[in-house]
C-alpha cells in the first residue's frame, strides 16, 4: 500500500528516472552507458522475482539463477535452431521471433520450477536452500554436457530476437522494452502480495503452523509462489540472452544466485522496489570499482554488512522511511 | 454413543524408544467441555498433536463424526470444523491485527488463488472482518501490528481467530498458561459462553479450573488413559490420586 507519502515520491522519481535515463546519457554522450542499464534492468527483474520468495515468502533459494539460466538457454537454443533451419528433434522449428521465444521461456521455466519446487518444497530452512543450490548445480552442469550447444563456452546469438515495428539490435529501443517488462511485472508483484494468495503467502512465512490449523494447504501455495518466482526469473534470462546475445553455463552458476541475493539485501528485503535500487547499486559499483581493481569485493563486501546492520529495510527503506508495513 | 462427536481407540505414539502416547482412548460427548489433565510429560500435547493432525499416529483410530480421521491432514481436519489454540500464543506476529482476522476468514474458503484484487477490500473479508474484530474486542488495534499487542491482547486474538468458521470442536492447550489470576476468569467466562455452541476440549494444568468448567475428565499418565469420568468421580479415583500425588 501507497500509504506513504515519501515512500510515494520516491517510486514515482525512480520510475521517472528509469524513464529518462537513456535520454541523460544520450545527451552525456554516453551511449555505452544504456547498454549497461538494460543489463541493470534485467537484473532487477530476476532480483524482484527472488525478492517475492525471500521477502514474502520466507522462502530462501540459492538456486534462483538456475531459472534465469533456463530463459537465456530456450532462447538461445530457439534461435540456433531456427538460424540453422534445423528443427528440434526434427519436429520443433526454431524461432526468432520473441513473441513466441519470451512466452516459450517463461513456460519452460515454469514447468521446471515446478519439478524443483515440488521437490524441495518438501524440506525447510537449511535443507530447502542446500537443496535448490543442489538443483541449480544439476542443471549448470547439464548445460555444461550440452555439447551441441556449446557445453562450456556457452551459445552465441548472431542477432538479437525480433518483433514487429520495434528494432531490439538498437539500444535505446531495447532499453524500453526491457523497462516495460520490468514495470509490468513490479505492479504484478505489487497487487499480488496485497491479494488474497499474497496474504496466504505471507502468512506462512509469519507461521505456517497456525495457517496449517486454519485449514490452508500450505504446500500448494508455495509451490505457486515458487513457480511464479521462476517465472520472472525465466523472463529476465530471456531478456539477458538478447542484450548480451550470447549464453552459457555461467549465467546459472551459484555464485550469480548469491549476486541476486545480494542485490534484494541491498535494495532491502521484502520491498519490491528495493531490488531495483540493489541492482543498480551492486552493477554500478561493480562496474566502478572493477576499473581500478579486479578485487572489487573487497569493498562491497563492508559496504552491504553496513546496510544489512544499519538499514534492515535497506536502501529502499532508507529512502522512503519507516513504513506502517515494517518494524 | 452416537452422539460422541470425537472417538479415539487405542492411539499410540513413539519417539524413537518413547512412547509417548500408548493405549489412548477419549470418548467426546457433542456440547460438552471434555479436560484432558495428566502430570507433565504425559503425553497430553502429543495426543493434542495427534488429534490436530500435525503427528501420525503409530497406530489406533481417530473418528469424528463418523467419520475416519487418523491419517487426514491438518488442513483437511480443519474444514471438517476441528481447529486449536497453542500453548505459546500462535498469531502471525509480522501482520496488522485485521490481516491475521482477514487470513482466518479466507483459510475457510476453497481456494485462495486469487492474484490481483486486494485482499483487505475483496467481499468475502469485508463482509466479516468487522464483525470479527469487533467480537474480540479489537476494533481499534485493528491496524497494529500482532507482535505489539499486550499478552492478553493477543490470547484474545487467538482464540478469535479460532473461532470464524463456527467449528465444531475447540480444542484448546493450555489456554490460562501465563495468565494473571483476572485474565484466567476472563478466559473461563469465555469457555463457558463458547460451549453453547461449540464442543471444546481443554487440556490444562490448573486443577481449579479444570473441576470448575469439565463435564467430564480424562486422566493420562505415561501416555495411557487411565480414567475418565465425571469430576465427582475423577476426584475420588484411587489411581488418579496415585499417580497425582504419589503413592503413600
Amino acid at each position: 500500500m501507497l500509504d506513504n507519502r515519501r515512500k510515494k515520491i520516491v517510486v514515482f522519481g525512480g520510475t521517472v528516472c528509469l524513464l529518462l535515463l537513456p535520454v541523460i546519457a544520450s545527451l552525456l554522450g554516453h551511449e555505452y552507458f544504456i547498454s549497461l542499464c538494460s543489463r541493470i534492468l534485467i537484473y532487477s527483474l530476476a532480483a524482484v522475482s527472488l525478492d517475492l520468495l525471500l521477502g514474502f515468502g520466507g522462502l530462501v533459494s540459492l538456486g534462483h539463477a538456475a531459472f534465469v539460466g533456463v530463459g537465456g538457454y530456450v532462447v538461445a537454443i530457439l534461435f540456433y535452431h531456427a538460424y540453422e533451419s534445423e528443427p528440434i528433434f526434427g519436429i520443433i522449428p526454431g524461432s526468432e521471433n520473441i513473441l513466441i521465444v519470451l512466452p516459450c521461456a517463461i513456460l519452460i521455466s515454469a514447468m521446471i520450477a515446478l519439478v524443483i519446487g515440488a521437490l524441495s518444497l518438501r524440506t525447510r530452512g537449511m535443507h530447502f536452500i542446500m537443496i535448490t543450490l543442489a538443483f541449480a548445480q544439476m542443471i549448470f552442469y547439464l548445460t555444461v554436457g550440452l555439447e551441441k550447444y556449446g557445453g562450456d563456452d556457452g551459445l552465441s546469438m548472431y542477432a538479437r530476437n525480433q518483433i514487429l515495428f520495434l528494432d531490439l539490435s538498437n539500444d535505446l529501443q531495447f532499453y524500453y522494452f526491457c523497462l516495460f517488462f520490468l514495470l509490468f511485472f513490479v505492479f504484478f508483484i505489487y497487487r499480488l502480495v496485497h491479494s488474497r494468495f499474497g496474504l496466504v503467502i505471507r502468512g506462512i512465512s509469519s507461521n505456517e503452523r497456525r495457517l496449517q490449523t486454519l485449514g490452508v494447504n500450505c504446500y500448494t501455495y508455495k509451490l505457486v509462489c515458487f513457480v511464479i518466482a521462476g517465472s520472472g526469473a525465466g523472463l529476465a534470462g530471456a531478456l539477458l540472452a538478447n542484450q548480451t546475445e550470447y549464453v552459457s553455463p555461467g549465467m546459472m552458476h551459484w555464485t550469480l544466485s548469491g549476486e541476486l541475493m545480494v542485490m534484494v539485501l541491498l535494495g532491502g528485503l521484502g520491498t519490491i522496489f528495493g531490488p531495483i535500487i540493489g541492482a543498480f547499486i551492486f552493477i554500478l559499483l561493480e562496474d566502478i570499482l572493477g576499473m581500478f581493481t579486479e578485487h572489487w569485493m573487497v569493498y562491497m563486501g563492508p559496504f552491504l554488512l553496513l546496510v544489512v546492520i544499519f538499514a534492515p529495510k535497506g536502501l529502499f527503506g532508507l529512502l522512503a522511511g519507516k513504513q506502517e508495513s515494517d518494524d | 454413543m452416537t452422539d460422541n462427536l470425537l472417538q479415539v481407540q487405542g492411539l499410540c505414539k513413539s519417539f524413537g524408544a518413547v512412547k509417548a502416547n500408548h493405549n489412548f482412548n477419549l470418548q467426546i460427548v457433542s456440547g460438552t467441555v471434555h479436560a484432558l489433565i495428566g502430570p507433565n510429560g504425559a503425553g497430553k500435547t502429543t495426543a493434542l498433536n495427534q488429534l490436530s493432525g500435525e503427528l501420525v499416529p503409530d497406530k489406533g483410530t481417530i473418528i469424528f463424526s463418523g467419520k475416519d480421521i487418523t491419517r487426514l491432514k491438518p488442513y483437511k481436519r480443519s474444514r471438517l470444523g476441528i481447529t486449536r489454540s497453542f500453548q505459546i500464543t500462535s498469531i502471525f506476529e509480522n501482520m496488522s491485527v485485521e490481516e491475521n482476522i482477514a487470513l482466518s476468514i479466507i483459510s475457510k474458503s476453497g481456494h485462495n488463488f486469487r492474484f490481483l484484487n486486494d485482499c483487505l477490500a475483496s467481499p468475502l473479508v469485508r463482509s466479516e472482518l468487522g464483525g470479527a474484530l469487533e467480537r474480540v474486542g479489537l476494533l481499534e488495534r485493528k491496524k497494529v501490528k500482532a507482535r505489539h499487542l499486550s499478552h492478553g491482547e493477543k490470547k484474545q486474538l487467538e482464540v478469535g481467530m479460532a473461532l470464524l468458521g463456527n467449528p465444531k470442536l475447540l480444542m484448546l492447550d493450555e489456554p490460562m498458561a501465563g495468565m494473571g489470576p483476572g485474565g484466567t476468569v476472563e478466559m473461563s467466562k469465555l469457555i463457558r459462553r463458547l460451549r453453547e455452541t461449540m464442543t471444546i476440549l481443554l487440556v490444562e494444568h490448573d486443577m481449579e479450573v479444570v473441576f470448575a468448567l469439565a463435564d467430564t475428565i480424562t486422566v493420562l499418565v505415561s501416555g495411557e488413559t487411565i480414567a475418565s469420568g465425571n469430576p465427582a468421580e475423577i476426584r475420588s479415583n484411587e489411581l488418579v490420586r496415585a499417580a497425582y500425588l504419589g503413592d503413600d
